[in-house]
């Protein structure tokens, strides 16, 4: 009797998960659904996600990427399944992955009427990508390790002796925002002396992280008395309370980089339609304006007259740098950043 | 294991033959399409990738060293925990043994967090006495919490090599020697072949991770993959890049293939489970406290972690209570990879113990997907079944199933080989003489025979997916995520919290189906002593 109660619970587990199962995947792809892979952080994404869900009757199936994986998660998954595309949109939260995708062949063009007033640097040309809204890389300080007379005002700060070494940490620049940074340096300041700003970071031995999530949590708890990350992990910190602060670097120089998220519509995805809804929402003022409210971004491309709460009153100064120069540094970016920072 | 091999076109045969063809479909496919396209690309893309030199020869010692040194100690230590734990067979301290055990779904941040939260209150404390401050940085750093997060999976292959002890050896030992002399002269030998292949499982896994090296600034191999693959979206390149590691399992597999053989190909038969298990000898009461201590660290810190950041029960509940798709997902895609692990990996298990030269080429191949970093699984995977003739399974919940049993069916096949070893010889002989066909035999016999095999399998099958990441994320269907990726999403906003809370659920799920796993084993292991005892006494 015990033996058949053990057979009666195993099959009765198989008979749950394959019933389950058969809840997930195909069945759920209906004509009106739309397949989303996207990086942006699934706390930001999922509410205005579910609100385009709401308005607009299109149920939303979302991929998130994760930092863990660096760079070869969703857009390496979309590159393998170029020949038989499953997702409808890239929504990406910063800009060089759309471009490579682009290079890739795994977008085609689409041009949103959302994009009309946004400015035209963060449009792609011939259509394949579009931007909004923006975070900013920035230097997190930790406001009990450092008194204000000392807080850093460039990233070349970072170089400093004043600031040792062992306290100061920056994440892989191979991978996500801070490679980003990296292919912007280089396409601002030329590769030489992007390459030796890095270069010298390493020499002087600052702390190299796994993540920027990772340099917002050691400032955060003291571990460092600075990093540089990005704002939205900057903005996590603050509201939590900890004791940092966000320095905007570099606005009486060559300004601070803000990064745009951009969105690209999929070529030969299973639901064009739904994917051109979803993308005219995700570009629209509506979504620019909440996802500023989130968090997530700290800057907006249009005049939406709304000021973040940890900007400066003054505004941030941009660094003016062309998006796609800056992708175009980014191969050799990573090449030659790994023979100075994996070794 | 003649016994179910009698014709080429017997059932038997034939479903081992299905068995072993799903086991190949599932395991082998995938990375041998991943050899085989990369070998057809253009040479200059994968041809210089093949040899490391200069940088990335050192960082392929470097991952070496690490593997080796992580595998060496992590093996002494999971041998004194696994000795430790094995008196615990009754009340509290077996619950602690199933804990220390689920240790191993704890992400290696955590164990990482908890490391450097308990060395920074130790530096304050060394600050406040003058005293210098300890550095909890580099490669050491490195190799405490990479130990420390894998030393479970150690213990549990060790601990299975305690129980597949023969404990007629063992007790005619006690009649003689001190228990000191047990544990030196018989037990430590009988476990060197075990104790072999938890080193290599370690070295394995320590060798295809980044993430805890790279947390600790120590630079590896892997990571230089990850960059490779960052930088070219290239997977032959990644492929070729990976080559090396690959190699270098060959050898590192063949060294524990050989604990293998001695260990479960070539065991004593017995017929009896050991009852009064050695006691740890006075004079190692030293090793006994480090065990202990090694223990209370292991389990006790992240715990500290997990328990300090969720905060209250409301916070708990807050966590997972978003989270229930997720969990509902998880629970499925663990359940159905520890299910459909089971049939293939048998046919397998049994392969490996055929008494043929091709029992450690077997291994080697067996174990050989343990090598593979988890993205290029994801990718190979894309690649095979991402066809419009596949639609069906590709975005499905299959996806991540096979991605899991790819990634750990082997480790079901390690166990199932040593409980198929376990089982009585006696029984067998008399299967072949009453059975009315072979599966009758089969299904009476053997299969109910080898059931804690099957319920062990499964519930390590079912933790290592319900924890899995990597190669999960690149197959996930759409609008479907596992908890594990959740926990990853929110580990990137910085609430430590719903971390913390999201780690707590799923090691309480997964303890709740130990738990439940354990019960069953209980109950049918002692239905089937019950049975031995009858059979027994009616023999005299």
């Amino acid at each position: 009797m015990k033996r058949r109660g053990i057979i009666v619970i195993i099959l009765s587990l198989v008979l749950f998960t394959c019933s389950f199962a058969g809840g997930c995947g195909q069945d759920e792809k209906t004509k009106s659904s739309v397949v989303l892979y996207t990086s942006v952080d699934q706390i930001y994404a999922e509410p205005i996600l579910n609100e385009f869900e709401e308005s607009s009757g299109i149920k939303v199936q979302a991929v998130y990427d994760v930092e863990a994986a660096k760079t070869t998660g969703l857009v390496n998954r979309l590159i393998a399944e170029k020949n038989n595309p499953q997702a409808d949109v890239f929504w990406n939260g910063e800009f060089a992955q759309t471009i490579l995708l682009k290079q890739e062949g795994v977008l085609t063009p689409y041009k949103s009427p959302s994009t009309q007033d946004i400015p035209e640097n963060l449009i792609d040309p011939e259509g394949y990508w579009a931007g909004a809204g923006g975070r900013c890389r920035i230097i997190l300080v930790n406001t009990e390790l450092m008194a204000p007379e000392d807080y850093p005002d460039s990233i070349f700060d970072l170089l400093e002796d004043k600031y040792p070494a062992d306290k100061v940490g920056i994440a892989y620049p191979l991978f996500g925002t801070t490679a980003t940074q990296a292919a912007a340096l280089y396409a601002y300041l030329g590769p030489e002396e992007g390459k030796s700003f890095f270069s010298a970071l390493k020499d002087r031995g600052v702390q190299v992280v796994d993540g920027n999530s990772v340099v917002r949590d050691m400032v955060a708890d003291g571990r460092l008395m600075m990093g540089l990350t990005d704002t939205d992990d900057a903005v996590a910190a603050l509201e939590d309370g900890k004791p940092v602060k966000m320095i905007f670097p570099d606005q009486d120089k060559m300004g601070t980089l803000i990064i745009p998220y951009t969105t690209g519509l999929v070529a030969g995805g299973p639901h064009p339609d739904a994917g051109q809804q979803l993308i005219d929402y995700l570009l629209s003022s509506e979504v620019e304006r909440k996802i500023f409210a989130s968090g997530f971004s700290q800057v907006t491309v249009r005049p939406l007259g709304i000021e973040a709460e940890y900007l400066p009153s003054s505004g941030v100064k941009s660094m003016e740098v062309n998006i796609t120069q800056a992708y175009e540094q980014l191969d050799l970016v990573i090449e030659e950043l790994r023979q100075i920072y994996i070794r | 294991m003649t016994h179910y091999h009698k014709g080429l076109l017997s059932p038997g045969r034939l479903g081992h033959q299905a068995g072993l063809t799903i086991f190949f479909i599932t395991i082998l496919l995938p990375l041998i399409y991943l050899l085989v396209n990369t070998g057809v690309s253009p040479a200059d893309e994968w041809l210089p990738l093949l040899l490391p030199q200069g940088r990335r020869l050192g960082l392929l010692i470097n991952s070496i060293t690490m593997g080796g040194i992580v595998s060496i100690l992590g093996t002494a230590a999971a041998f004194l925990i696994a000795a430790l734990c094995w008196r615990w067979q009754q009340g509290l301290r077996s619950y602690i043994k199933w804990l220390f055990l689920l240790m191993i779904l704890v992400p290696a941040y955590i164990h990482s967090l908890a490391w450097g939260t308990a060395f920074n209150l130790l530096d304050s404390w060394l600050l406040s006495h003058n005293l210098p401050v300890i550095s909890f940085s580099g490669w050491a750093a490195a190799l405490v919490v990479q130990l420390m997060y894998l030393l479970p999976v150690a213990a549990g292959i060790i601990m299975l090599g305690f129980q597949s002890l023969n404990p007629i050896l063992i007790e005619a030992a006690r009649v003689f020697a001190p228990d000191k002399d047990v544990w030196v002269r018989v037990i430590l030998p009988l476990t060197y072949p075990i104790l072999k292949v938890s080193a290599g499982i370690l070295f394995l896994l320590t060798i295809v991770d980044y993430s805890v090296p790279s947390l600790f600034q120590v630079s590896t191999y892997t990571m230089e993959i990850f960059a490779e693959f960052s930088a070219s979206n290239n997977p032959n390149s990644v492929m070729a890049l990976s080559t090396p590691l690959l190699l270098i399992t060959v050898p590192v597999m063949i060294f524990t293939g050989s604990g293998l053989r001695t260990t479960i190909l070539k065991p004593e038969k017995f017929n009896s489970v050991l009852k009064n298990i050695p006691a740890w000898p006075q004079e190692w009461q030293e090793l006994k406290i480090i065990a202990l201590f090694i223990l209370i660290l292991q389990v006790g810190l992240p715990l500290l972690v997990i328990v300090k950041f969720t905060g209250s029960i409301n916070s708990f509940i807050m966590a997972i209570s978003g989270s229930w798709k997720e969990i509902g997902f998880s629970l499925q895609v663990a359940l159905l990879t520890a299910l459909f692990a089971l049939p293939p990996a048998l046919s397998a298990a049994k392969q490996l113990l055929n008494k043929s030269k091709s029992s450690t080429l077997w291994w080697i191949v067996t174990t050989l997907p343990l090598a593979l970093p988890a993205p290029l699984v994801g990718i190979a995977l894309i690649a095979l079944w991402n066809h419009s003739a596949t639609n069906a399974i590709y975005g499905s919940l299959m996806m991540p199933v096979l991605a899991c049993l790819m990634r750990f069916m082997p480790l079901a096949v390690l166990i199932l080989a040593v409980y198929i070893k376990r089982i009585n010889p006696i029984y067998l002989e008399a299967a072949d003489v009453f059975q009315k066909n072979e599966l009758h035999g089969f299904l009476r016999v053997f299969l109910p025979s080898i059931v804690p095999g099957w319920l062990a399998a499964l519930g390590l099958i079912f933790a290592l997916t319900a924890g899995e990441l990597g190669a999960t994320l690149l197959v996930a269907p759409a609008g479907n995520a596992t908890l594990t990726m959740r926990i990853y999403n929110y580990l990137h906003y910085g609430a430590t919290d719903t971390v913390a809370g999201l780690c707590a659920a799923l090691m309480l799920i997964t303890f709740l189906v130990g738990m439940l796993i354990a019960c069953l084993n209980k109950f049918w292991s002692r239905s089937l002593n019950g049975r031995e005892e009858k059979i027994n006494a009616q023999n005299y």
